[in-house]
C-alpha cells in the first residue's frame, strides 16, 4: 500500500487489490491515518470491477473524513463506467504494465516485430560501418557495440508493442469488427432459452437449406466415404485459410446449454455451440462449425451448405455419423456399443476433412 | 416375383416384436430368402440397434415419402448378410409422417424385388399401427402369457380381421417360463390359444441371451447355442411352408435330468 502525498492531493494505490471487497478493507485502514483527512483522494483501482453502489459507498466513506474522492484511474470499464456516472474524473496516466489489455489483432504484434527486425539490421549496418572506418576498435568493444544495438532494438519492440496495445479499441479491423457485430447480434436471440421443440417449426427451413445445395439426397453417397482415422493434431501442417474458412467466421453462432435427446434437432444457418452432450438418435445440422462442450454421440453435420473446411469438435466424439458438407464417416461398428461412455476423462477431438477423407484429430496431444 | 408383406404387431408395447422382426428377417435371409426390414416405429426406432446398423443409416422411411431420395438408396444392407436390407424409420420425427397409402405404395414396390417385406410396427392401435398394416396380406400377433398382453392381441386379432386385405394371421407366443408354467404362476401355452383361437406359429422361450445379443446389435438366431435362436429359426421354416413340430422348451424333468442339471450349474459357478 502506498500512499504519496502531494500538496493538497492523496494518492492511494490499491491497484494491488483483486475484489471489491478488498478495496473497502484496505480503504477503511488507510482512512484511519490523519494525513489522509482533508484531502483530495486520487484513487488507483487497478483492474478491480466496481458498480455504482459500491462506488458510491467507497465515495462517503472517503467524505467521512472530509476529504472528496475526485480522480479516480482504473484499467476495468465497469469502474470507469460507475465513475464517470459519479462525476468522477478518471486518470488512467499511470496503467500498470502488468495489467491485461485488449490486443486488438495478432497481426499488429508481428508486424511490430518485423520492422524493429529491419531496425536491427539498419543498426548493425551502422555498427559495421562503424567497424570499417576505424580499424582501431577492438573485437572486445565492437562485440559491446552489438550488445547495445539489441538493446536498443528490444526497447523499440518493446515501446511499439506497447504502442499497439495501447492502441484505442475503435481501431479494430473492420472486417473482424463485422463479424463480432454479427455475433453479438445474434447473441440476443441466444439469450432467449431456446427449447428444441421449437425447432421443429424450423424443419422447413432446413428442407430448403438442403434444396439450396441439392444436397442431402444426391451428394451424400449411400455407402460410407470415410471411416475415422485418428491422426495427433501436430501430424497435420497448417493450411492457408481461404474463403470458405473466412465465411465460417463471418457466420453468426448460436449456443444451447442442455442435453440433446434422442429425436431433437439442432438445426442452424451458422455455427452451432452445445454446451452439454448430444444423445444418441439426436442430430445437429449447422452451415459453420459444430462445436460440443461434452460427448458428442448422435449425428453432426457441419458445413450442410456445402463448406467443406467446416469442423466438428467435441470433448469426446463419439458420434454414429459425421459428415462435412457432402462427405460422411460412420462410426466403426467395433466401437458400435450402445452403452453412451461417461467418463471422467476426456480426449478432446476435431473432424475435418483431409484429402478428401473426413479424418479425426486429436487436440490434446503436444 | 411377388413378395410377401408380413406385418408384426402385438397392442402391447415390449412384448418383443422389434426382437422378433430382427431374428425372423435374419432367420429368412439365411435361409437364402431375400428380405427387407421396414421399421414403421418412427420417433423411437430399434430395429436398426438389434440389427447393428444404426451408424449405416443415412435415408430413412421419411426421406423415401418425401421424396428426398430414392427406395433403393435408403435399403441399408447388413453387415453379414447381404440377402438382409433395413429400411430404417426416422427418429427425428413422429408417426404422422408417413401414411397408409405411401407405406402401401413402398411395400408394393419392395414386393417386386424380395421374397418377404416384414414391416415392425409399432405399439398402440393408433395412426401408426394403421399405417403398418396397409400394406401387409399377413400378420404374426406376438404375445407373452400374460393377461395383459393376451387381451391387447385380442383387441388387434379383432382389428385385422376386420381389414380385408390381412389373408391370414398366426400368434407367437413369446417369453415363455416353462418352469413357471408348471407352477401354475404363468398361463400355458395352450391357455394363451384357447382364449385366442388362433393358429399358433411360434413358441419362443425367455433367454437372457436376447439381452446381450440386443445390446450387441447380433440378432440371436446367429447364436447356434440358444433355445430362442432354434426358435425363431423354426417359425422362419414355419413361414416359407415347412412343417416343424414345436420345440420341447420344458426344462429337464427326470431325476437324472436334475442331477444333469445341478450339477452344470455347480460347475459353472
Amino acid at each position: 500500500m502506498e500512499n504519496k502525498t502531494a500538496e493538497n492531493t492523496y494518492l492511494i494505490d490499491l491497484s494491488y487489490t483483486k475484489t471489491p471487497a478488498d478495496v473497502v478493507f484496505e480503504l477503511s485502514s488507510v482512512i484511519e491515518n490523519e494525513a489522509a483527512c482533508n484531502k483530495k483522494v486520487v484513487l488507483n483501482l487497478g483492474d478491480v470491477d466496481l458498480n455504482q453502489s459500491q462506488l458510491l459507498s467507497i465515495k462517503s466513506l472517503i467524505n467521512g473524513i472530509n476529504s472528496s474522492l475526485v480522480t479516480l484511474s482504473s484499467v476495468s470499464a465497469q469502474t470507469q463506467q460507475a465513475a464517470m456516472a459519479l462525476g468522477i474524473v478518471i486518470d488512467n496516466n499511470e496503467p500498470r504494465p502488468e495489467s491485461a489489455q485488449y490486443v486488438p489483432m495478432t497481426e499488429h504484434i508481428e508486424t511490430a516485430v518485423l520492422e524493429t527486425e529491419s531496425v536491427q539490421e539498419d543498426a548493425q549496418d551502422e555498427s559495421e560501418i562503424a567497424e570499417n572506418e576505424s580499424d582501431t576498435l577492438t573485437e572486445a568493444e565492437s562485440s559491446q557495440n552489438d550488445v547495445q544495438t539489441e538493446k536498443a532494438t528490444e526497447y523499440i519492440e518493446e515501446k511499439e508493442i506497447e504502442e499497439e496495445l495501447n492502441k484505442p479499441v475503435e481501431e479494430t479491423p473492420d472486417e473482424i469488427k463485422s463479424g463480432l457485430d454479427a455475433l453479438y447480434d445474434n447473441s440476443d436471440d441466444g439469450v432467449e432459452p431456446v427449447k428444441l421443440g421449437s425447432i421443429f417449426d424450423s424443419e422447413q427451413k432446413l428442407e430448403k437449406l438442403f434444396e439450396e445445395q441439392e444436397g442431402r439426397p444426391e451428394n451424400i453417397p449411400a455407402d460410407g466415404v470415410s471411416v475415422k482415422i485418428e491422426i495427433p493434431d501436430y501430424d497435420i501442417p497448417d493450411e492457408e485459410y481461404t474463403e470458405e474458412d473466412y465465411a465460417i467466421m463471418e457466420m453468426p453462432t448460436k449456443s444451447y446449454k442442455q442435453t440433446v435427446r434422442s429425436g431433437q434437432v439442432v438445426n442452424y444457418d451458422g455455427n452451432v455451440v452445445i454446451i452439454g452432450d448430444c444423445h444418441p438418435g439426436s442430430e445437429i445440422i449447422a452451415s459453420g462449425d459444430i462445436t460440443v462442450w461434452g460427448v458428442l454421440g448422435g449425428i453432426a453435420h457441419a458445413g450442410a451448405k456445402g463448406n467443406r473446411k467446416a469442423r466438428i469438435r467435441a470433448l469426446n466424439l463419439n458420434a454414429i455419423q459425421l459428415r462435412i458438407a457432402q462427405f460422411y464417416a460412420r462410426r466403426p461398428d467395433s466401437l458400435n456399443n450402445m452403452y453412451a461412455e461417461k467418463t471422467s476423462t476426456f480426449t478432446p477431438e476435431e473432424a475435418r476433412i483431409l484429402n478428401d477423407n473426413i479424418v479425426i484429430l486429436r487436440l490434446n496431444d503436444k | 416375383m411377388t413378395g410377401r408383406v408380413i406385418v408384426i404387431t402385438s397392442g402391447k408395447g415390449g412384448v418383443g416384436k422389434t426382437t422378433t422382426s430382427a431374428n425372423i428377417g435374419t432367420a429368412l435371409a439365411k435361409s437364402g430368402a431375400k428380405v427387407v426390414l421396414i421399421d414403421t416405429d418412427i420417433g423411437l426406432r430399434n430395429l436398426d440397434l438389434l440389427l447393428g446398423l444404426e451408424n449405416r443409416i443415412v435415408y430413412t422411411l421419411v426421406d423415401v415419402v418425401e421424396e428426398r431420395c430414392k427406395l433403393k438408396q435408403a435399403l441399408v444392407k447388413d453387415k453379414k448378410n447381404p440377402n438382409l436390407c433395413l429400411l430404417a424409420a426416422a427418429q427425428t420425427r413422429d408417426k404422422t409422417a408417413v401414411t397408409a397409402e405411401q407405406l402401401k405404395e413402398i411395400c408394393e414396390e419392395l414386393q417386386e424385388d424380395y421374397d418377404f417385406i416384414l414391416v415392425d410396427c409399432p405399439a398402440g392401435i393408433e395412426h401408426g399401427f394403421q399405417t403398418a398394416i396397409s400394406g401387409a396380406s399377413e400378420a404374426i400377433v406376438v404375445t407373452t402369457p400374460e393377461m395383459s398382453a393376451v387381451r391387447d392381441a385380442d383387441r388387434i386379432i379383432g382389428l385385422l380381421e376386420a381389414k380385408e386385405e390381412i389373408k391370414s394371421y398366426k400368434l407367437l407366443i413369446n417369453r415363455v417360463r416353462p418352469n413357471l408354467i408348471k407352477a401354475n404362476d404363468m398361463m400355458s401355452v395352450d391357455d394363451v390359444v384357447d382364449i385366442l383361437s388362433c393358429n399358433l406359429i411360434g413358441i419362443i422361450p425367455e433367454d437372457t441371451g436376447i439381452i446381450t445379443s440386443t445390446n450387441r446389435g447380433e440378432p440371436i438366431v446367429n447364436d447356434e447355442n440358444s433355445m430362442a435362436g432354434k426358435a425363431y429359426k423354426n417359425v422362419a421354416l414355419r413361414i416359407q411352408g415347412e412343417e416343424v413340430p414345436f420345440l420341447d422348451i420344458d426344462e429337464p424333468h427326470g431325476f437324472i435330468d436334475k442331477i444333469k442339471k445341478f450339477f452344470k450349474i455347480k460347475a459353472k459357478a
